[in-house]
């Protein structure tokens, strides 16, 4: 099992007596190093170049890694390489869940820098690289748990958002009314999904 | 930052208690938990803040549904 941006190797801790065999790939020197220093075996490459034999993994992780990388498509395309026939892709990430609203955030956040999905836009994505959605399940009620708990952000709602779709730092000011409009619209929340390779499917890559 | 008052108009607006012009400066506006950081006319003084009433009336009121609507 390989774990795409495993930053310090948390889930591969966790999962580590389930499986065979796990690792840990991630594009940082330093947090491919500090696993190893850990035990916990890491190779430093990025997502859309695995330096990795293809039809070699029974599952491969990707949190909150596919809505940050250059380029998703070659990544999956990576991905449904270095899967085995049989084997899984299990995405978590941010994502919209009202896809109508998506596009009046997407004009305020700019084009390239911002890359969150809608669910219809995933399937799609991961169906161009020969995957199929298995499961999707919301878990956007992790997003509002409360103070002291394990949690994806502290602080109020709207300053997350802001940090996560990088409106801070923009050329062009965004009003922070329209922007709390827009999430308001796009309803940003958070999903698990597996994704397993498509039989037929022959890839251009 | 956005603007919602320019400069003039900002500094037609005489402070009631302090008797002073009024200024465009930073003002963050917070409602449930959420902030909003906008340029409005601020007394320099008291820290007075004016807060015009189309914006009240429109993105600010359209925000508070939004947010109490979650």
């Amino acid at each position: 099992v390989i774990d795409l941006g495993c930053g310090s190797g948390t889930t591969l801790q966790r999962i580590g007596s389930e499986v065979k065999q796990a690792f840990g790939v991630d594009r940082s020197h330093a947090q491919a190093k500090s696993c190893i220093a850990n035990g916990i075996p890491a190779v430093q490459a990025a997502a859309e170049m695995l330096p990795l034999p293809s039809d070699l993994a029974d599952g491969i992780f990707a949190e909150c890694v596919l809505s940050i990388l250059d380029d998703d498509r070659l990544a999956l395309a990576e991905i449904y390489r270095v899967l085995r026939p049989d084997g899984k892709l299990i995405i978590s990430d941010l994502y919209f869940r009202n896809e109508d609203g998506a596009a009046d955030i997407r004009a305020l956040a700019g084009g390239p820098a911002f890359k969150l999905k809608t669910q219809a836009e995933m399937m799609d994505l991961l169906r161009g690289a020969g995957l199929t959605l298995e499961i999707w399940e919301d878990l956007s009620s992790v997003l509002q748990q409360a103070p002291g708990q394990r949690n994806l952000h502290s602080g109020p709602p709207a300053d997350f958002w802001r940090k996560k779709l990088r409106i801070d730092g923009k050329s062009q000011p965004v009003d922070p009314f329209d922007f709390q409009l827009a999430v308001s619209r796009a309803k940003p929340g958070y999903y698990l999904a597996i994704a397993g390779k498509i039989d037929s499917f022959s890839s251009f890559f | 930052m956005s603007e919602y008052v320019n400069l003039d108009e900002a500094e037609s607006w005489l402070c009631a208690h302090c008797h002073l012009p009024l200024r465009l400066m930073p003002v963050q506006i917070e409602y449930m938990g959420s902030g909003f950081p906008v340029e409005l006319p601020k007394c320099p003084k008291c820290g007075m803040v004016y807060l015009p009433e189309a914006l009240a009336l429109g993105k600010m009121a359209e925000v508070e549904k939004a947010l109490e609507d979650k």
